[in-house]
């Protein structure tokens, strides 16, 4: 289960971090909805979650169950219907429109999951680094020094004149993670960051990543199918139905009980509990016994709802 | 530097969208340029033109000074000082008006007869010397040949003159009718050659022709003889400009009423107001729809921005968002989003400038006054300058709409819904639309100056409003249609109407589609109008392909002469022409022909004469009749017996004229009582003569001119004979004494003709005080005719109109027609032949022409050079086409087409770009269905399908709402400055011509997309599937 974690030194509405330096992630009953009325879809139904300065965490979950709006929130792009995310102490709900450019510019970098979209397919590698350095650094040498020495970084020294565009896939994703990364973000925030990728190109982005955490100490948050990614960050949560469902640390699952109460089953467990399954859960020395009951005949002799049968085969602790 | 090279980078990596935003802006800022330059273009073809048309005193100004007639170049120089001082200067002076022609004019006693004595500048290359040659010094004189005839001077002589001593014959001069007419004597040519012009029988002013002599004469006579100085100043059209007219205007107002001048007894006399007020009504003719044209295609010019810039707008939306994502602050975002636009309309501006300067110009060069020059004025780059602001507000508009909606809004492409109009303002529109044809009825014709605002904006109004209401049917159609494939399972038409139905913007495309396509189909209708009528107006007023104005040599038959140069009578045919300028025929045209050849080479329209070829209207006019009597032979006989004719004393005239000479010189011989059995001699001079009529000539009572009583009698005419000489007698012709060769002369009638053995009875009994005629029939009587329906507006069998030689003639309608070659609202056409009889020949006072066939004039011309026949003038159908083309309705109806045309292509680029750009940003789409095994030629199919459903719909619909306006609209369009009288107009767009325009539209359209849908189709594959969705 995880915990709040208590942020030292951050406070609401405090001034920014300096440029590199690790954010801590923080939210609250994150609820996210979707669409128009009539047609609402709710992708995040009340997530808590807390991610310490320089941890890294991938983001796991089928599809559709909330990964990529949590992220979108994490970077500002999205504003909460309702609860909250704070980084560093500061809520993003507060911030306007300048506020979160500046943030996104200077704190955040940001990987999306397509190669090309993060990228100007018709400027050059060179000219990518730059572009997304312009409004941070006012002085163009320093610009280009950065764009090298990043550039240097994934490997693409020799393709800094090339087209972005007729990069290959596994080019262009590292030219993209260079890019999310030009400004010294706190937080690097990836969306399937190996997807359509080579083992080889994969292996080199993962690399590069938690390069960029051990070097300087930038916070991630992945959001990735790829167990290789997943067992490199260290830290897995899952998120199921626009919840926290699990947590994994140090190669041990654990399901996350949410704030009202609710859990998520782990999902081989779930055959024994099919949906509209009753169970009985008894208060047990160091926890809560599950276990299914058979539903009581409401015409029946004797029966009545809700009578306890004995323990289905399975059920335990 | 950066921001620019990352720019141009994004337009070059986008260049095919960008090329097609950049052609737009280009065509949109070069057709909002050409309206201004062609006008101010026009205004200088059109004072050209009108001046350089106009007669001398409607292009200049005579200024005159009763006095001292040796005084002429005080004059002048006043004239010209102040001319000078209201035009602005000396050198604007000499700019536009030609050195002026000075003249100094008197009369002088010669043989007891007043006789002009005029001196004028450079007269010598105006007259034709018959001998010897034009005076150079001092008491020089220049005789006219009539004058000389009247005189019986010859060249050489010394006129005794009181005052002026002797003056010296040293030559005599000739003048043809052409000649008098040139400007050069500004209408001055009335006074000075009465007699070689012969302007007509019943012309006034003095009866003999001027005598010209240098200026040295005038001042060689005492200061006291007075005169009339004359300083004639004449513009030159050629250096005319539009700005110049207001100064000329000006100046001339300024003259006319110097107190100075007008002190001293200096008149200006000039017709240049009316020329002026004609060129204004032109230039008005023109401005009118100039503005509105421009104004229409700005707006037309700004919605196709706003449409191809959304467009762009929305292909860049994923850099805007990436940029955002990056955390551009929301200007440097928005510096980003506009950089490549404000790029591609800075420099469409310069360019569109200069296209829109290089197409007025070849405008210009076909369509006005040669040499008319084409420049920029400031209100066409003002234009341009509006409709280049127009897109940057396009721009701004639309990069607003893209920084504002959320970079997640962008990702997902979940825009916000355009907002519904809803019906409202499809009924405004509709009302509008209506209202503007009900304006357009009932206020009369569009440029006019009882026109309406809403009537000037129909053809927009109507195309809009028809537009937007079948478009909204469209996308119904479409869901209804998209429901009924989705059923069927048929995936190509299934995607293309769901496309239709639901793409953004879609039926903002339809509707500018259709409005610009409405416009080109109304300009086109109209200008198809419009160059039929401009064709019929100027074949009807030239007659023929070309109409030559001759004269031939002496003593020689010009219908002869054409005749023999052209045989077959396909390419030439001469034609008398006798303009009434007098009366209550007044502006009546006579025109004598050879009916087969006229027939043949004459410009003819059917509808003219209710669908009647016009050989078959001609083929009336030359009856058989019999051949005049010549009489050759200085004496005639007539054997005749008088019975019983009242009053007594009576006497019988035989009237014969020379033949050549016409009526006018009809000659009588009397030949003695009309009473008993008699045999007359008559000497005959001057001939070979034609017989003319009998007539008995009642003897008037004492003191009274004529007999107030009627004649009654008879004449029993036994033969009519001639001989040369002592020689014998010799019947004058055949058949004389036949009934038929004879016919009544007499006002009320009143004579019967009979044969008897004696030979021919005439009997008579006229009305009181009318003699008894006999005319010899030689042709139909009255003659048949050809005539003007304007000219007949009773059922009138016979009417009187003047023959040739400004006689009665009488003529009876063989036929009608609307319109008359060569005198359309007031022609009449008879045979040559017998109208030349009827005069007695061909008088002087016709004008002699030679009418050609298209494409005869090569070869006609010099051969009729060779024969001696001198050619004065040519008017040409085509040449008046030209001028008609370049007066201020049409050229407005020109630069309506070329504008509306630009318009069309320039939303069919758009909507093209606009389909191409909205499939690019669905190759995902496609690349799915294609990796889901969907045949690649359905996606084909079903991009071609909505292509061609929005275009065709657009394009068809659009044009049928231009040609329906055209309709409704065609006659409040003005097309000529004064509506012609004849012939009738029509309206009926040219539909063969209107058609293949359509299908020149559609085939280009349908090229386009199917391009674009192979481009589109060729650039899907399912790898796709794997990058970014745009």
């Amino acid at each position: 289960m995880t915990r709040p974690v208590p942020v030292t030194g951050s406070v609401p509405g405090s001034a920014p971090p300096p440029a590199g330096a690790a954010l801590a992630v923080r939210c609250d009953n994150l609820v996210h909805v979707y669409g128009t009325p009539g047609s609402e879809v709710a992708a995040l139904r009340g997530v808590d979650l807390t991610v310490r300065p320089r941890e890294m965490v991938a983001l796991l979950g089928p599809s559709g169950a909330g990964k990529t709006t949590l992220l979108w929130h994490l970077a500002g792009l999205l504003r909460p219907t309702a609860g909250r995310v704070e980084i560093n102490g500061r809520r993003l709900t507060d911030l306007g429109a300048g506020a979160l450019a500046r943030f996104r510019l200077t704190e955040v970098g940001l990987l999306l999951q397509n190669p090309s979209r993060n990228v100007l397919p018709y400027q050059s590698a060179l000219g990518n680094l730059l572009f997304a350095q312009a409004p941070a650094r006012r002085s163009v040498a320093a610009r280009r020094r950065r764009a090298a020495e990043l550039l240097d970084r994934v490997g693409l020294a020799d393709a800094a004149h090339r087209r972005a565009g007729g990069l290959s896939g596994g080019e262009q994703q590292r030219l993209a993670l260079a890019v999310a990364l030009a400004n010294e973000p706190g937080l690097l925030l990836a969306d399937e960051p190996t997807t359509q990728l080579d083992p080889v190109s994969a292996a080199a982005v993962i690399e590069l990543i938690r390069d960029a955490n051990a070097g300087q100490g930038t916070t991630v948050v992945a959001v990735t199918h790829d167990p290789a990614v997943a067992a490199a960050l260290g830290r897995t949560i899952t998120i199921r139905d626009g919840r926290v469902g699990a947590e994994g640390l140090a190669g041990q699952e654990y399901v996350v009980v949410g704030r009202d109460g609710t859990l998520q089953l782990p999902a081989e467990l779930t055959d024994l509990f099919p949906p509209g399954s009753l169970a009985r859960a008894e208060r047990h020395e160091r926890g809560v016994f599950l276990h299914q009951v058979d539903p009581p005949d409401p015409a029946g002799p004797g029966g009545h709802p809700g009578a306890a049968g004995p323990p289905a085969p399975g059920a335990g602790r | 530097m950066t921001g620019l090279l990352a720019a141009l980078r994004g337009l070059l990596h986008r260049a095919g969208i960008s090329l097609n935003i950049l052609l737009v802006a280009v065509v949109a800022v070069a057709a909002v340029t050409i309206g201004p330059a062609y006008y101010a273009a026009a205004q200088s073809s059109v004072v050209q033109d009108t001046v350089g048309a106009a007669a001398a005193p409607g292009r200049g100004l005579e200024i005159t000074q009763a006095g001292p007639v040796n005084a002429v170049s005080g004059l002048v120089d006043q004239a010209e000082g102040g001319l000078a001082h209201y035009l602005g200067g000396r050198a604007i002076l000499t700019r536009l008006f030609a050195p002026p022609v000075t003249a100094a004019e008197t009369t002088v006693q010669a043989n007891s007869q007043t006789v002009p004595l005029v001196s004028r500048s450079g007269v010598c290359s105006h007259l034709r010397f018959t001998s010897g040659h034009c005076p150079r010094a001092a008491r020089q004189v220049a005789v006219s040949t009539s004058t000389a005839y009247l005189m019986h001077w010859h060249t050489g002589q010394r006129i005794p003159v009181p005052t002026w001593g002797h003056l010296v014959i040293t030559g005599q001069y000739q003048i043809t009718l052409s000649n008098a007419g040139a400007r050069y004597w500004f209408e001055a040519a009335s006074r000075y050659f009465p007699y070689e012009t012969s302007y007509g029988p019943n012309a006034s002013g003095h009866p003999y022709d001027a005598m010209f002599t240098p200026l040295a004469t005038m001042g060689a006579v005492p200061g006291t003889v007075q005169g009339t100085d004359y300083a004639d100043f004449s513009l030159i059209p050629a250096r005319l400009t539009g700005p110049d007219v207001a100064r000329v205007q000006a100046a001339v107002t300024g003259l006319i009423l110097d107190p100075t001048l007008t002190q001293e007894g200096v008149t200006t006399t000039t017709s240049l107001p009316a020329t002026l007020g004609t060129v204004r009504a032109s230039w008005r003719a023109i401005e009118v729809p100039v503005v509105l044209i421009t104004a229409q295609l700005l707006l037309l010019a700004w919605l196709l921005l706003f449409l191809i810039v959304a467009d762009a707008a929305e292909a860049r939306g994923p850099e805007v968002a990436l940029a955002k994502m990056r955390g551009r602050g929301r200007w440097r975002s928005l510096t980003f989003s506009l950089g490549e636009p404000v790029i591609l309309l800075a420099v469409a501006l310069p360019a569109g400038v200069l296209a829109g300067w290089a197409i007025t110009a070849g405008l210009g060069h076909i369509l006005l006054r040669p040499g008319t020059p084409v420049g920029l004025p400031g209100t066409s780059w003002l234009a341009a300058a509006v409709a280049t602001v127009g897109g940057l507000a396009a721009v701004a508009a639309t990069a607003r709409r893209t920084l504002s909606r959320s970079v997640v809004d962008q990702w997902q492409r979940a825009g916000r819904q355009a907002a519904q109009r809803g019906w409202v303002l499809d009924a405004i529109l509709i009302t509008a639309a209506v209202a503007g044809l009900i304006e357009l009825r009932v206020s009369g014709q569009i440029g006019s100056a009882r026109r309406g605002v809403l009537g000037l904006l129909l053809p927009g109004l109507l195309g809009i409003a028809v537009a937007v209401v079948a478009s909204r049917l469209l996308i119904v159609a479409c869901r209804a249609g998209f429901r009924a494939t989705g059923r069927r399972g048929r995936i190509g038409p299934f995607l293309a109407l769901r496309h239709v139905a639901r793409r953004p913007g879609g039926m903002r495309t339809t509707i500018v589609l259709a409005t610009a396509f409405a416009l080109a189909g109304f300009a086109a209708g109209i200008w198809t109008v419009t160059v039929a009528n401009i064709r019929a107006v100027a074949d009807a007023r030239a007659g023929a392909a070309t109409v030559l104005s001759v004269t031939p040599p002496a003593h020689h038959d010009l219908a002869a002469i054409v005749d023999r140069i052209d045989p077959g009578g396909r390419q030439a045919t001469a034609v008398a022409e006798y303009a009434n300028f007098s009366g209550s025929g007044a502006g009546q045209v006579l025109l004598a022909v050879d009916p087969q050849r006229f027939a043949r080479i004459a410009a003819w329209q059917p509808d003219w004469a209710g669908g009647r070829p016009l050989r078959s209207l001609t083929a009336a006019l030359d009856p058989p009749a019999p051949a005049p009597v010549v009489l050759r032979g200085d004496q005639v006989r007539i054997r005749f017996t008088g019975i019983g004719v009242r009053p007594a004393g009576g006497t019988l005239i035989l009237d014969v004229y020379e033949q050549g000479v016409g009526a006018v010189g009809q000659t009588p011989l009397y030949l003695g009582p009309v009473s008993g059995s008699r045999t007359a001699t008559a000497q005959l001079t001057g001939c070979p003569c034609l017989l003319a009529n009998l007539t008995v000539s009642a003897p008037a009572p004492t003191g009274a001119l004529i007999s107030q009583r009627p004649v009654t009698g008879s004449v029993t005419v036994a033969a009519i004979d001639v001989r040369s000489g002592h020689g014998r007698w010799a019947p004058a012709g055949t058949g004389l004494t036949a009934p038929r060769r004879w016919r009544s002369g007499s006002t009320g009638g009143g004579n019967v003709f009979r044969s008897s053995s004696a030979g021919l009875v005439w009997s008579f009994k006229t009305q009181p005080g009318v003699n008894p005629s006999a005319v010899l029939v030689d042709r139909p009587y009255p003659l048949p005719a050809l005539v003007a329906s304007g000219l007949t507006p009773g059922a009138a069998s016979v009417l009187q109109v003047d023959g040739l030689d400004g006689s009665p003639l009488y003529i009876t309608p063989a036929g009608q027609a609307a319109a008359i070659p060569g005198a359309p609202a007031n022609g009449i056409v008879v045979d040559r032949t017998y109208a030349e009889r009827a005069a007695g020949g061909t008088p002087a006072y016709s004008s002699q022409q030679v009418w050609l066939a298209p494409g005869a004039w090569g070869r006609v011309g010099p051969a009729l050079r060779a024969a001696g026949v001198r050619i004065n003038g040519m008017v040409s159908a085509a040449t008046l086409r030209a001028q008609l083309i370049r007066q201020g309705p049409a050229l407005a109806t020109v630069l309506f087409l070329a504008d509306a045309a630009a318009a069309a292509a320039l939303a069919a680029g758009a909507a093209i770009t606009g389909l191409y750009a909205s499939g690019r940003r669905r190759r995902h789409e496609y690349a799915a269905l294609l990796a889901s095994r969907v045949p690649r030629r359905s996606i084909r199919a079903s991009l071609l399908a909505e292509q061609a459903i929005v275009l065709g719909f657009g394009v068809v619909i659009g044009l049928a709402a231009g040609f329906a306006a055209t309709v409704l609209a065609v006659r409040s369009v003005p097309e000529f400055i004064t509506q012609p009288q004849a012939p009738p107009l029509s309206y009926l767009p040219a539909v063969g011509g209107l058609a293949l325009l359509v299908a020149a539209a559609l085939a280009v359209l349908v090229l386009a997309a199917v391009a674009a849908s192979m481009l589109l189709v060729r650039s899907v594959r399912p790898d796709l599937l794997r990058e970014a969705e745009p």
